[in-house]
């Protein structure tokens, strides 16, 4: 009987370890083609970030001459907990925030439930709904500051024709931030409408079209077949919109400056106000701005745990 | 296989491309070595505007300008500059609202993107002064070789010059005067006829308030206002100085804290004074339109020209040249000019000036300081006078009044006599600004004016000691 032996030759490899390795390198190269990006956002996002976390434990006021940086330990985190403007602002910038996302969430439904039930002119309506989305931030609220103008601006000469009252929308602390939410809701109702529109397109047709054929109204339909599946859609839209109106400053920046008395002074504009804006306090404005994003953070958080993943 | 290879060799060259940007965009810029007695500029020559002479033609300064009218004329001229001196000039130009943190960002920069840029001796150029942002001007005022003898710096008022030195600096000059404006009275002529109510007699601030009710009871229906003046404008409080200074009277004040702090940085924001001064402020807000707590200085200006405001209080007299053109004005020719009247303590106003500086930083400074000798020159002044009616230059003044009118001009003189500088710079005072600004508005809103300043002092006290002012 012959026996055959195999006998592996110096450096020859089973096929077990060929692939290891070839796993192992493909790994490697994965985490190397990443380098670049890594490298970028090392430079451009974790350092400042670093860099700004160990700053906010400085008194830093550039006023005062950036030479002179003594480090206070935790003292700048101890005075915004009395610092009544950064709470004020706060409370302006959730006032702000679930303004608009509830009438930009509601109106946003409606907008879509709209454009998916007609066929024909969608794709122009959809179109015109993106308008708004494409101009910037300060276009926006220089348009419409001229706009709410209390005299000469056109919403009042309109309400004016109508033999309303022509209320002063910006100088009024009672009607400011509403003023700036609709401003929002014109601007950026359409990415809601994006979203939740893309959500009531994807949903199947036959279930819908079985309960029609059993009688179910629109209001039956939405209930019970649509909404449960558009939950996912709408937790999406809520938790962007979220993050964005949380840190808007241009239009309270631009609109009316944070006035009437700070009545429109939104959190970002404060924090910019007491760095780079004005008061060049860089080690205060620095644990402004991470405590503020700690908030954020601790908020979406919140509105993620507590809106249902799927009904 | 080849083809991986190829990929791997593409990879490697992209991180190593990558890692070399990123290397050199963190390498330390290099430091200006440009000195003012550079050895390479030839002598003085005679020349239609006193620069020194020629440089290589390659060269290039950066200018960062506030909109204003200086700028807007300075821009029509800079070519000739270009054509004596073969430097090109590049210009900036930026709303003032968005001009302040622009100019202390790029001044903080190892290499700021402008060589020279307009400045106001308040809290951005004390900023710029203490972290040594700015470059002192004395060398190249003194130096023959770099400066003409008929450029003639002593020809500049000096207490419109010495504005320009900061405090401990021993007398340094960070910046050249551009343009002055003093804080006065602008009204309708043709309005007050109307009314006959006789402005020469009108010799208080209480006389002019019983007229501007009759104003308002006239003309309010009709869309003109009583009175307009600055609101809720982040530059407030400066023009705010003059009106507290009418109510201040003879006693001292500390220069860079006006009349707020004492020598003990106590603040004084409930002396009587102060507070008329902002109840004054509050009084002539409340006489505007709808909206007119959210007034720029733009705003008022436009309401002005526009004929929807029957006066206007404690502004720039640089906004005589508005009023008096006819593509921005459609009241040209009504206008009265006066000084500030007086009021039952006093009687004074401020005036304030901009100027043109140099970044310490600049590479590039005998270039920059060529552009700034030429842009403040007795020849160019004599062009930008001419928008901005408010000259530095004594030899300005006594050529250009007449063209400026004898209303205008007497006002000014008038004004000037009373005038105190009114700029207020220390470590903290932009929050200081921010809670005047809340004060003033929440008073013309209803507020009760004790309680409000009461309240403003006890927060300037924990902001200046917050800041090491104060114990």
């Amino acid at each position: 009987m012959l026996q055959e032996t195999i006998t592996l030759k110096p450096n020859q490899n089973r096929p077990g370890l060929i692939r290891k390795r070839k796993i192992n390198q493909k790994k490697v190269l994965g985490y190397l083609y990443l380098l670049p990006a890594l490298l970028i956002a090392g430079v451009i996002i974790v350092y400042p970030l670093l860099y700004g976390a160990w700053t906010s434990f400085f008194q830093w006021n550039w006023t005062a001459g950036m030479q002179n940086k003594a480090f206070i330990g935790l003292q700048n985190y101890v005075q915004l907990l009395s610092d009544e403007y950064f709470w004020g602002a706060l409370k302006n910038t959730l006032y702000f925030t679930f303004l608009s996302l509830i009438i930009e969430l509601l109106l946003g439904l409606g907008i879509a439930l709209l454009l998916n039930g007609i066929t024909k002119g969608s794709l122009v309506l959809r179109t015109v709904m993106m308008f708004p989305l494409m101009i910037s931030d300060i276009v926006a609220a220089l348009m419409w500051k001229m706009l709410l103008d209390p005299s000469s601006g056109v919403i009042n000469q309109f309400l004016l024709s109508l033999h309303l009252s022509a209320p002063n929308w910006l100088g009024n602390s009672h009607l400011v931030i509403p003023a700036i939410s609709m401003v929002d809701v014109w601007w950026q109702t359409g990415n809601i409408v994006i979203i939740l529109l893309a959500g009531l397109q994807s949903l199947p047709r036959e279930p819908i079209e079985m309960a029609q054929v059993d009688g179910a109204n629109k209001f039956q339909l939405f209930i019970y077949l649509m909404w449960p599946q558009l939950i996912p859609f709408v937790k999406t839209a809520v938790v962007f919109r979220l993050i964005d109106l949380m840190r808007v400053f241009a239009l309270s920046w631009a609109i009316t400056g944070g006035g009437p008395v700070r009545a429109s002074e939104v959190s970002q504009l404060y924090i910019y106000k007491v760095g780079m804006g004005k008061y060049l306090n860089i080690g205060y404005s620095i644990s402004l701005a991470f405590t503020f994003a700690i908030i954020v953070f601790i908020l979406i958080g919140l509105v993620n745990k507590l809106l249902p993943e799927k009904n | 296989m080849k083809h991986a290879q190829l990929k791997k060799v593409l990879f490697v060259l992209v991180v190593v491309a990558t890692v070399a940007s990123m290397l050199a965009a963190c390498a330390p810029a290099s430091q200006p070595t440009d000195a003012p007695k550079a050895a390479d500029q030839s002598a003085t020559e005679a020349a239609p505007v006193a620069t020194t002479a020629a440089a290589p033609s390659d060269q290039v300064v950066n200018v960062l300008l506030d909109s204003h009218p200086w700028q807007q004329v300075i821009e029509k001229h800079v070519q000739e500059f270009t054509d004596q001196t073969g430097i090109k000039v590049n210009i900036t130009v930026l709303g003032e609202d968005v001009y302040w943190d622009r100019v202390s960002l790029g001044l903080s920069s190892d290499t700021p993107p402008f060589d020279v840029f307009m400045l106001s001796p308040n809290q951005t150029g004390y900023t710029g002064y203490q972290n040594n942002w700015i470059a002192p001007l004395d060398d190249y005022l003194n130096d023959a070789t770099l400066t003409s003898a008929s450029y003639n710096f002593t020809d500049i008022y000096p207490y419109i010059s010495d504005g320009f030195k900061f405090p401990d600096s021993n007398g340094k000059q960070y910046g050249i005067p551009l343009t002055m404006e003093t804080y006065m009275l602008f009204y309708r002529k043709d309005l007050f006829q109307e009314q006959n109510i006789d402005v020469s007699s009108l010799k208080t601030i209480d006389d002019w308030m019983a007229a501007l009710d009759k104003i308002q009871a006239a003309y309010k229906d009709k869309g003109i206002s009583a009175a307009v003046i600055r609101g809720q404008d982040s530059t407030m409080p400066d023009e705010l100085l003059a009106a507290v200074n009418d109510y201040w009277g003879d006693r001292s004040f500390l220069p860079q804290r006006m009349f707020y702090f004492d020598q003990n940085w106590v603040p004084q924001f409930t002396d009587p004074a102060v507070v008329n001064g902002f109840k004054l402020w509050a009084k002539l807000i409340d006489y505007g339109p709808v909206g007119s707590t959210a007034f720029t200085w733009n705003d008022c200006v436009r309401q002005f020209a526009d004929g929807k405001a029957a006066t206007y209080w404690f502004d720039a007299s640089v906004f005589g040249s508005i009023f008096e053109d006819p593509s921005q004005s459609s009241v040209v020719g009504k206008v009265g000019y006066a000084a500030i009247p007086a009021t039952a303590t006093g009687h004074g106003t401020t005036h304030w000036a901009w100027g043109l500086s140099m970044a310490e930083k600049s590479a590039n400074k005998t270039n920059a300081w060529k552009f700034m000798e030429w842009a403040t020159s007795p020849e160019i002044e004599k062009e930008t006078a001419q928008s901005t009616f408010g000259p530095v230059r004594a030899s300005t003044w006594a050529t250009m009044s007449d063209k400026f009118g004898a209303e205008f001009s007497s006002a000014v003189d008038q004004n000037l006599k009373i005038s105190v500088p009114g700029y207020m710079y220390f470590t903290g005072s932009g929050e200081v600004v921010d809670r005047i600004i809340d004060a003033v508005i929440k008073i013309s809103q209803g507020e009760d004016p004790d309680k409000t300043m009461k309240t403003l002092n006890d927060e300037a006290a924990d902001i200046v000691k917050q800041n090491g002012l104060a114990k």
